[in-house]
């Protein structure tokens, strides 16, 4: 079925204009996202590698 | 202490483990390759033994470096980070232990097959089925627990490192298990269930994003991880590094045609592979940039950490062999670089540079935490940055000057329009010093990790492993849900694993159904070609001789459109020529020429003599002595299995195929003994192996002068 389907359609320069439309579509999408984000979750997360030892000098400074 | 806290332990012995194991195999998997850099000028350093010859342990070499040394490093990354960013110990104790021994065993099953010549002969790819089928298992175990360790997280986001963590088990299993489809004929031999063109497709698809996804993401998001800790700053720009990630997940895939530019593959393949290649300049730069740039303001660090000397030349070297990749894809830079050593030097800037240092700078930094004591000397470790960064420079120079003069070399013509040099070996010869010095720069890097051995021992030594560091947090549940009031916004996506993986399975599947999918179901793209039959039983005999020795590792069989190739090699290669070639064998590495014409281009004698002594007919020739294929039997007892599984892949063997097969071999082989005598071989036995491999290599490229070309285009 699926083969048929794909034969009929033959010529490569849809599969072109498919994969460029996906690609923009893509692309715009997730330029507009990360654009949207929200600055309190971007400083919230970028900090999260960091948290661990800032944790642990926390508890280490309060055993003193 | 509020009542909602928790409090819980991380698993620094599994972090350890992995540690150890990464450092052992890596010493081992560059060794191995010292082993097979000096034979390339000194053949006779495979101590005239099949095991150790460079045909075999080319791909222990790269599998070791691949799947050993930064798997093994990888993991213990994932594994340490993983439980910081989610407030939690790993899913499963017992699935952590799993994928350690079963990964390290798996090793071991590599180190021990592939010197046996067990391989598939598909490059990343060639353990065999049986290993091939442990991997799918041991990396599923790695998968639930990665998944399950995010699941129950105490923290609410993920940050960007786990994004690039999923997406790494999602793909590396997908390509494992579609590249590694195969028909066995026994315990340690299969044949893909590709062939040719597809074959190849496939293999590269799968071999461009093992390097992608398992030598990148991984390493990407332990960058995002590691590089702040050891600035202690944020990293630069965090929307950058999710712009960096999709960008980077959905254009990897796409590229992998790139690896077979000017080859029989259709063209509109290689242009899509050739264009997503140079779109991956801007989410790699984007990538590189925001790890340098999350260093400004903290430089001064830089001069006197070495684990930050470290990251700063890996992350650079990221920067540089992914600007390269892309030039490399462009078809006229691809023209003169593929075959040559300038891939060489592009894939060890990205080993030794991108996946090595940023190893060596992890494990400076884990083993003193891990250990709860200091560097025992960061002198030494000073010491090892210089000596390693040497290292690379003497190993990589020479290599772009090696594939430089040879790709020149190639195609050079007179002024009467010949080629100027016709005896491939001239441009081989000129080589040798090349190859000389990348052996040295081999050496002073491995010399470098031997210091690094020393001083993490050492650090061991002056410490006490902390096998569980007791942490606090709050229950998941317990923690604000006012964001949950807009699920369409990047919170409820990346805060939901599952939802998360589903996209990201898309973005890495688009590419490669686009390109796969109409490869096999529109015939046009593989023109049939009437006089191309299956092998002979003495030739697939010999076929399987042939992947067995590694033979692909340094001759390729395709040959592409370029006068200087026809006028080197005969007429160029045909996609049609290859449909019963289960599978591909077009190679990506001429160390020695092309082989696609070289079917009745020699007398059997030639072959019988070059291949038992290459100096006796090519003086100055690197290729080995091959003297235990005049000795062992060819193995005829497997004979009709292996057909068996051929015709089960596609190829039209007549049925009874399999009870005549031996009767037309002997005559097959009888008639080559004929041929060997005419030449004044004296006494050549018609079992030995050598006669399989006289067979095969004389049928090749041959069909299609058998009778006049037909192409059925449907």
């Amino acid at each position: 079925m699926i083969k048929n389907v794909l034969l009929e359609i033959g010529g490569v320069g849809l599969y072109g204009i498919i994969a460029l439309s996906i690609f923009f579509l893509f692309f715009t999408g997730m330029l507009l996202w990360v654009m949207r984000l929200n600055k309190s979750y971007l400083v919230e997360a970028e900090r999260m590698p960091l948290e661990f030892d800032l944790n642990r000098k926390n508890q280490e400074n309060n055993h003193e | 202490m509020s009542k909602n806290i928790e409090t819980f332990k991380y698993d620094n012995r599994i972090v350890r483990a992995f540690a150890i194991a990464s450092v052992f195999w890596g010493l081992i998997g560059m060794s191995v390759g010292l082993l097979a850099a000096v034979q390339l000028f000194m053949p006779a350093m495979n101590l005239d033994l099949a095991f150790t010859t460079f045909g075999r342990i080319r791909p222990l070499h790269t599998n070791a470096v691949i799947f050993a040394f930064v798997g093994n490093g990888m993991f213990m990354g994932i594994y340490y980070s993983l439980q910081r960013l989610c407030k939690a110990r790993m899913f499963s104790d017992r699935l952590s232990w799993i994928n350690f021994w079963g990964w390290n065993a798996i090793i071991v099953g590599a180190a021990l097959t592939l010197p046996l010549g067990i391989t598939t002969s598909k490059e990343y790819a060639e353990l065999e089925w049986p290993i091939d089928i442990a991997i799918a298992a041991i990396w599923g175990v790695f998968t639930i627990n990665l998944m399950g360790t995010i699941v129950k997280r105490r923290e609410k986001h993920m940050y960007v490192a786990i994004w690039f963590y999923i997406a790494t088990a999602f793909t590396v299993a997908i390509l494992h298990i579609f590249n590694s489809l195969e028909m066995p004929s026994s315990f340690t031999k299969s044949y893909s269930v590709y062939a040719g063109v597809q074959d190849a497709l496939v293999q590269w698809w799968y071999a461009h994003n093992a390097v992608a996804f398992f030598l990148t993401t991984p390493y990407l998001g332990l960058m995002y991880y590691f590089l702040p800790k050891a600035a202690n700053r944020p990293v630069f720009s965090y929307r950058l590094s999710i712009i960096h990630f999709w960008a980077l997940i959905f254009l990897y895939i796409w590229a992998g045609p790139h690896h077979l530019l000017f080859t029989a593959l259709p063209d509109w393949a290689q242009t899509l592979g050739m264009v997503f290649s140079l779109m991956l300049v801007a989410p790699s730069w984007g990538g590189m940039l925001n790890g340098l740039l999350t260093l400004r303001g903290a430089w001064d660090k830089v001069r006197q950490d070495p684990m930050l000397k470290f990251m700063v030349v890996a992350v650079t070297a990221y920067g540089m062999s992914t600007l390269e990749g892309p030039l490399m894809s462009i078809k006229s830079v691809n023209s003169l670089s593929h075959y040559t050593d300038w891939t060489i030097a592009h894939v060890h800037t990205g080993a030794l540079g991108w996946n090595g240092f940023l190893t060596f700078s992890m494990l400076y930094w884990l083993f003193p935490k891990l250990y709860n004591t200091k560097l025992w000397s960061t002198k030494l470790a000073n010491y090892h940055f210089w000596i390693g960064l040497i290292g690379i420079v003497i190993y990589v120079v020479p290599m772009y000057w090696s594939g430089l003069t040879q790709g020149m070399m190639w195609k050079q013509f007179t002024e009467d329009g010949f080629i100027a040099y016709p005896n491939f070996l001239e441009t081989v010869t000129q080589l040798i010093p090349m190859y000389r010095m990348r052996a040295l720069g081999g050496i002073v890097y491995l010399v470098g990790m031997l210091l690094m051995v020393v001083n993490l021992y050492k650090t061991a030594k002056s410490g006490e492993l902390e096998s569980d560091v007791e942490a606090h947090a709050p229950a998941i549940n317990q923690q604000s849900h006012e964001d949950d009031h807009h699920p369409w916004r990047h919170r409820w996506l990346e805060s939901k694993p599952i939802m998360m993986t589903i996209f990201a399975i898309i973005a890495i599947s688009i590419g490669g159904l686009v390109e796969i999918v109409p490869m096999y179901l529109i015939k046009s793209n593989v023109p049939t070609i009437s006089s191309v039959k299956p092998y002979s039983p003495l030739e697939v005999l010999g076929r399987d001789i042939y992947i067995r020795e590694g033979c692909v590792g340094c001759h390729s069989q395709m040959i592409r459109p370029f006068r200087s190739e026809t006028e080197r090699y005969g007429e160029y290669s045909k996609a049609g020529e290859f449909v019963y070639d289960h599978p591909f064998l077009w190679g990506s590495k001429r160390t020695g020429p092309d082989l696609h014409r070289i079917g009745q281009k020699y007398p059997d004698a030639w072959h019988y003599a070059h291949t038992f002594d290459p100096e006796t007919t090519s003086p100055g020739s690197i290729m080995p002595k091959y003297p235990w294929l005049y000795t062992q039997e060819m193995e005829i007892a497997s004979l009709s299995a292996r057909i068996g599984a051929l015709r089960k892949v596609g190829v039209p063997y007549p049925s009874g195929a399999e009870d005549t097969a031996q009767q037309e071999l002997e005559a097959q082989a009888l008639q080559i003994v004929e041929n060997l005598k005419a030449g004044m071989v004296s006494d050549p036995k018609p079992d030995k192996e050598i006669i399989a491999l006289i067979a095969y290599l004389q049928r090749l490229g041959t069909d299609i002068k058998a009778a006049p070309e037909t192409e059925v285009a449907e």
